[in-house]
């Protein structure tokens, strides 16, 4: 009996101390991620993921179902919804972009991958712009947003030549999304300049893993004329 | 001190010689180099994907292999008698228990440590640039493998049955990453006219707080954390993991043989 007592004597001021040490942290460190009851999860993964401690691999998940849900041809997989927005494509785009932003708020590539499909392969203007504006939300610092932003606008109101000095600043950067490289490639073969056309197109097929996409480059490349 | 560290040497041993540690290892190796298949659907972000399936396998089975360690060890001694030969030697109750803690400890230290190598190996492939918080999200999955353990040598001292231990265990672990959840919780009854605030703060500070600890969830997120902040997160799961031990020497000096 006294031994117990004499553990507990141990137990209790240890376990205060253990109520004390949480309490500093509590008061130094807020998680950054939004409560799993406002992301409402579409998938039981998601949920269970975060229950279980891997927010940020949900979110890879979540990601993964993007690309497959965007690399898939719609005619084949998806009903088609005309009238749901100009072209009645990928419907699902952006509340599945979103899903994975609520999971995982600093994932960047998300918000510039999402926003530059809806915008630049989509003209869905008003979707891109809300998905970069919470993506500035969440990231108030990350102004590559910013830019997205301002090149989505005038691409809106056909301003190419504001157009392109941003995305020539966009593309400088290493998580610049390829789609963006396209747009902006397109743009100088729209205006004549085949030139630079040409060498984004190469620089596409020089440092682009993705199999489709270095066929898009090819397939550009020979329709300018040069073989490979 | 001696006697401990010996008991923590005899668990080590007695670990390696299960099937299950290697078949845990292996099955945890596996997935880390298959997050390269999961890496190839995600081109551009490759070794994000890498990274997150990595360390979310590191820490899902170093919590498997500390539970089984664990449970397995301190139960199965217990149903098979074998501890009373123990006992029967100049080893005190505490030591024993604490010994045991530390076999389980170091058994997944290594664990961490091979895995971490096996995903440190496959990023550097990969062209990945070292990040100090890669150290950081290890360091804080063995706090939480710290805390985990010793709760589950308490649960497997007070159940009678490995499977119940486990669960309970397992139970805990889910709980302890959405304890943050208790306060919505107070809030929302708060609202319906329900005051169990008291009781709800009672069961949020006993229950761990591994969210706390989930720093490979806050890899990308801009604001580092302080060194003070560390500190107290250290400091807090140190005390938390003793605290279970010591209720677990508790529960073990009152048993009878």
């Amino acid at each position: 009996m006294r031994k117990s007592i004499s553990l507990l004597l141990l137990i209790l001021p240890l376990f205060g101390l253990s109520i004390y040490a949480q309490h500093q942290v509590e008061k130094r460190f807020k998680s950054p991620l939004p409560s799993i009851v406002e992301v409402k999860p579409s998938s039981f993964i998601y949920f269970w993921g975060s229950l279980l401690g891997l927010r940020r691999l949900s979110s890879d998940l979540a990601w993964i179902r993007v690309l497959q849900y965007y690399g898939t041809l719609e005619e084949e997989e998806h009903v088609h919804h005309p009238g749901y927005c100009e072209r009645g494509e990928y419907e699902e785009l952006l509340s599945m972009c979103k899903e994975v932003v609520r999971l995982d708020p600093y994932f960047h590539y998300a918000y510039l991958f999402g926003g530059g499909c809806l915008a630049f392969n989509h003209e869905r203007y008003d979707e891109a712009i809300e998905l970069l504006q919470e993506g500035i939300r969440n990231n108030p610092k990350f102004w590559r947003f910013r830019l997205y932003i301002a090149a989505i606008v005038y691409t809106r109101t056909k301003e190419f030549d504001k157009v392109v000095p941003l995305l020539e600043e966009a593309i400088r950067y290493r998580d610049c999304p390829e789609l963006v490289k396209f747009f902006l490639a397109n743009i100088y073969k729209a205006r004549g300049e085949f030139e630079k056309a040409i060498a984004l197109w190469e620089d596409i097929l020089a440092t682009t893993r993705n199999d489709q996409t270095r066929a898009m480059a090819e397939s550009q490349l020979m329709a300018m004329g040069i073989h490979r | 001190m001696k006697k401990m560290f010996a008991i923590g040497e005899y668990t080590v041993k007695e670990n390696i010689r299960h099937k299950i540690f290697y078949t845990i290892l292996l099955f945890a190796l596996v997935i880390i180099v298959s997050s390269l298949l999961f890496s190839m659907l995600s081109p551009e972000e490759e070794t994000r994907v890498i990274l997150d399936i990595g360390l979310g396998a590191i820490e899902i089975f170093a919590f498997l292999s500390a539970i089984f360690a664990a449970v397995g060890l301190v139960l199965g001694e217990m149903e098979n008698k074998s501890v009373s030969l123990i006992l029967t030697r100049p080893v005190r109750r505490f030591e024993y228990i604490w010994g045991r803690y530390i076999g389980v400890l170091s058994i997944s230290f290594f664990n961490i440590l091979l895995m971490s190598s096996a995903l440190l190996f496959l990023l550097f492939i990969k062209g990945w640039k070292f990040d100090f918080r890669f150290l950081l999200s290890v360091t804080f999955i063995f706090l939480k493998v710290v805390i985990i353990s010793a709760l589950a040598v308490l649960f497997s001292l007070i159940s009678t049955s490995a499977i119940s231990s486990i669960s309970f265990t397992f139970f805990l672990w889910v709980l302890g990453h959405v304890t943050d959840h208790l306060k919505y919780l107070n809030y929302v009854l708060l609202q319906k006219g329900v005051k169990i605030t008291v009781f709800l703060k009672a069961i949020y500070y006993i229950l761990p707080n591994f969210q706390y600890l989930n720093v490979k969830d806050y890899i990308g997120y801009p604001n580092s954390m302080s060194g003070t902040t560390i500190f107290w997160q250290v400091a807090y799961s140190l005390i938390y993991a003793s605290v279970a031990t010591w209720l677990s020497v508790l529960v073990f000096s009152r048993k009878e043989f």
